[in-house]
C-alpha cells in the first residue's frame, strides 16, 4: 500500500507537466480546429532559450518569462506564416503542416544546440522530502510544479469563464459566424489562442525538463501522452485536459513503478484505443453532431 | 477493363526489365540506394491511397513496416523467403484490420494522434518480448548466400544513428557496409556483371515494388479508387450512391498495410537486421513527409517521394559541407520540414501537382 501511495504520488508531478501540455493542444483545438503536433517542438525549442537565459543569468524566474515570451511570439509565428495560409478545405493538410514544423523545429534545435541531451538543473532541490519519519517521492521541485500549474489553470479558467474576453474566445471557438456578427475580432481571437497556447506550452517544457534531459527529440513521448490526455478530456475542455493529465501522469507512474517505464507507451496506446473506441469525442467534449 | 489490366501489366513488366537492367550494369553501394528507393516507394503507394486518396492521416505505417520486418525475420529463420513474405504481408493485412477498425471511426485530428501514439507503441513492444523479439538488439535476418553472408558483419545500432534516420535512411541499422562491397569487390573486381549482395537486395526490393506498383495501380484507377476519393470529398453522399464510408476507409487501412508490411519485409533484407529502432516515428515520418512532396493523391508521386527520402540528404548534405557535423546532420531534416510547410501551403498536390498544372498552363 506505501508502494502504491509513493507510486501515486509520484506520478502527479508528471501528471501535471502532462496537463500543461493536454492544455497547450486544447488551446489551439479550441481557437483553431487544429491539433497542433508542433507543439512539443516550439515547447523543446523554447526550453533551449530559457536554459541559455538561465546559464546565463542565474536566474530561473527569468528564464522562465523568458520562456512564456518566446512560447508565445513562436506560437503566434506558426500560426500567421503556417497554419493560416493552409487552405481551409484541406484538412489533412493542416495536419501534415504541424508535423513539418516538428520535423523543422527539431532540426533548428539540433543546429544550435546540438543532439546530445542537456541537463537542465532545477532551481530548488529535486529530492524526496523527508516528513513524519520517512521519505516521500515528493520534493520542493515537485511542489513548485503544483503551484505553477495551479496557478496557470486557475488564472485560464478565470479568463476563460469569468472575462468577456474569455466570453469572446470561447464565442469564436464554438461559432466563429456568430461570434463575428456579434463584433468579436475572431482573427484575432486566434492568434492570442495559438499565442497563449505557446506560452503554456513553454511553461510545460521548462518545468518537465530537469526531470528528464533536454534534446530536441526529448518531448516526443510527451507530445504522445499529452494528445492521450486531451482527447480523453474531449480536446475541447480545459477542465478535461487538466483532469486526464493529471490522471495519464497517475497510470503512466503506477505502470513505470509496478513493471517498467518501457511499457508506458504501450500503455498509453491502449488507453486511447480502448477510450477512442468506447467514447470518439472523449469525456468532456461539449460539441456532439460532426457531419450534416 | 481487360485492356487496362493489361496496360498496367505492361508498364509494371516494363519497369521491372528497365530497372533489373540498371540494377546490374552499377556499383553495390548505387544498387543499395535502388534497393532503399523501390522499398520505399512499396511503402508509399500504401501512403497514397491512404493518405491521399481515402484522406486519413495516418503515422502508423512505420510501425507496420516494423511488423512486416519482425515477421519476415522471425519465419526467415524456418522457411524460405517467398514463404515469409507472404506471412509478413498476412501480419500487414490483421493489423491494418485491427487498426483500420478503430482508426475508420475517427476524424482526422484523433486518428492522426492515435496512429502517432502507435508509431510510438509499436517498436516498444519489441523490448517486452527480448527472448522471442531480440530486445533492442534486434534479430538478424541472414544472408542468402552463405558466402556473401560471411561478409557481413552484425551491424551494431545506436543511439546517434537512430537521430539520423529520416536524415539519412543509409545510416540506419548499417550504413552499405564498407566490408561487404570490398570484399565482393575482391572476388570480381569491378566487374558490372558480378552480382554483389547489394544486387540480390535490389532485385528483391524491385520486384516487389512492382508487384505492388501493379496491385496499386489497378486499385486506384478502378472502381475502389472512386470509392476513396468519393468518401474523403463527401462521405453522406458517397453512402447514397451505395458506398460505405466505414468499409471503404477500412479497406484503405487494410490494403496500406499490406503494402507497408511487404516493405517492412524487404527493409528486414536490405539491412539484414531488425531492430527497434529502425522503425521509429522517424520512419513514419519519412514515408509522410515523401508521400506529401511527392504528391498526396499520385502513385507517381510516391515514386518521386521515395527517390527525395533517399536522395536529398546526398543533395543537401554538400550544403553543410563548410559547417561543422552538428549543422551539417540537421540540414537534411530542416529541408525536409520547410518543404513540406511550404508544399502544404503552396502546392498541396505536390511536385506531381505542380506538373501537371506547368503542363495545363503551356497548353492554354
Amino acid at each position: 500500500m506505501n508502494q502504491f501511495l509513493d507510486f501515486s504520488l509520484g506520478g502527479i508531478a508528471n501528471g501535471a507537466v502532462i496537463a500543461l501540455m493536454a492544455l497547450a493542444l486544447v488551446l489551439v483545438w479550441r481557437s483553431s480546429r487544429v491539433v497542433n503536433f508542433a507543439q512539443v517542438g516550439q515547447a523543446m525549442f523554447t526550453t533551449f532559450i530559457s536554459l541559455w537565459i538561465y546559464e546565463v543569468s542565474g536566474s530561473w524566474l527569468l528564464a522562465l518569462l523568458i520562456a512564456i515570451c518566446a512560447g508565445a511570439i513562436l506560437g503566434l509565428v506558426v500560426h500567421l506564416l503556417v497554419m493560416k495560409p493552409v487552405r481551409r478545405a484541406d484538412a489533412s493538410g493542416a495536419i501534415i503542416a504541424t508535423f513539418g514544423v516538428l520535423i523543422a523545429l527539431q532540426a533548428a534545435a539540433g543546429m544550435i544546440w546540438g543532439g546530445d541531451p542537456k541537463a537542465f538543473v532545477p532551481p530548488v532541490a529535486n529530492s524526496g522530502l523527508e516528513f513524519a519519519g520517512r521519505i516521500w517521492p515528493v520534493s520542493w521541485y515537485d511542489l513548485l510544479i503544483f503551484a505553477v500549474t495551479s496557478v496557470l489553470v486557475l488564472a485560464l479558467s478565470y479568463v476563460f469563464t469569468r472575462t468577456s474576453f474569455g466570453l469572446a474566445m470561447r464565442a469564436s471557438a464554438l461559432n466563429p459566424e456568430v461570434a463575428r456578427i456579434s463584433g468579436v475580432r475572431v482573427s484575432r481571437m486566434l492568434i492570442l489562442g495559438w499565442a497563449m497556447a505557446g506560452s503554456v506550452g513553454a511553461i510545460a517544457g521548462v518545468l518537465i525538463a530537469p526531470s528528464a534531459t533536454l534534446s530536441p527529440n526529448s518531448f516526443d513521448l510527451l507530445l504522445v501522452f499529452a494528445f492521450t490526455a486531451a482527447v480523453i478530456g474531449g480536446l475541447d475542455s480545459l477542465v478535461g485536459a487538466v483532469a486526464f493529465g493529471v490522471g495519464t501522469g497517475l497510470v503512466l507512474s503506477l505502470v513505470t513503478g509496478y513493471s517498467d517505464a518501457s511499457n508506458a507507451p504501450i500503455v498509453s496506446l491502449v488507453l486511447l484505443v480502448v477510450i477512442l473506441l468506447m467514447k470518439p469525442d472523449g469525456f468532456f467534449s461539449q460539441s456532439k453532431s460532426r457531419v450534416v | 477493363m481487360r485492356s487496362r489490366l493489361s496496360s498496367h501489366a505492361f508498364i509494371c513488366i516494363g519497369a521491372w526489365l528497365v530497372l533489373m537492367l540498371v540494377n546490374n550494369a552499377i556499383e553495390p553501394l548505387m544498387s543499395y540506394y535502388l534497393a532503399l528507393v523501390a522499398m520505399y516507394a512499396t511503402a508509399m503507394f500504401g501512403m497514397v491511397i491512404l493518405v491521399g486518396l481515402s484522406g486519413q492521416v495516418s503515422l502508423g505505417n512505420g510501425a507496420i513496416m516494423a511488423v512486416g520486418a519482425y515477421v519476415f525475420a522471425l519465419s526467415y529463420q524456418h522457411w524460405n523467403a517467398v514463404i515469409s513474405m507472404v506471412l509478413a504481408g498476412m501480419a500487414g493485412v490483421v493489423f491494418g484490420l485491427l487498426l483500420g477498425i478503430v482508426g475508420a471511426r475517427l476524424r482526422g485530428p484523433y486518428l492522426a494522434g492515435l496512429t502517432l501514439a502507435f508509431a510510438v507503441g509499436i517498436p516498444a513492444i519489441a523490448n517486452r518480448f527480448p527472448s522471442i523479439l531480440g530486445g533492442e538488439d534486434g534479430l538478424k535476418v541472414p544472408a542468402p548466400n552463405t558466402s556473401i553472408a560471411e561478409v557481413i558483419q552484425a551491424p551494431t545500432y545506436d543511439e546517434s544513428s537512430l537521430d539520423q534516420f529520416l536524415t539519412d535512411p543509409s545510416s540506419a541499422g548499417v550504413a552499405p557496409d564498407p566490408t561487404s562491397t570490398v570484399q565482393t569487390f575482391d572476388t570480381s573486381p569491378l566487374d558490372p556483371g558480378s552480382f554483389a549482395l547489394e544486387h540480390w537486395q535490389a532485385s528483391v526490393a524491385i520486384a516487389v515494388a512492382c508487384i505492388v506498383g501493379f496491385v496499386a495501380l489497378n486499385l486506384v484507377r478502378g472502381r475502389q479508387g472512386l470509392a476513396w476519393r468519393a468518401v474523403r470529398d463527401d462521405p453522406v453522399a458517397a453512402s447514397v450512391v451505395g458506398i460505405s464510408p466505414a468499409t471503404t476507409k477500412v479497406t484503405a487501412f487494410v490494403v496500406s498495410s499490406l503494402f507497408a508490411a511487404l516493405a517492412g519485409g524487404v527493409f528486414a533484407q536490405i539491412l539484414s537486421f531488425v531492430g527497434p529502432g529502425a522503425f521509429g516515428l522517424k520512419l513514419s515520418l519519412a514515408l509522410l513527409v515523401g508521400v506529401v512532396l511527392g504528391g498526396r493523391t499520385s502513385l507517381v508521386g510516391a515514386l518521386i517521394g521515395a527517390v527525395i527520402v533517399v536522395w536529398l540528404p546526398e543533395l543537401v548534405g554538400s550544403l553543410g559541407n563548410g559547417w561543422n557535423d552538428q549543422v551539417s546532420n540537421n540540414v537534411p531534416n530542416l529541408v525536409y520540414g520547410l518543404l513540406v510547410v511550404a508544399v502544404v501551403v503552396f502546392a498541396p498536390s505536390g511536385i506531381t501537382g505542380l506538373v501537371t498544372q506547368l503542363r495545363s498552363f503551356r497548353q492554354r
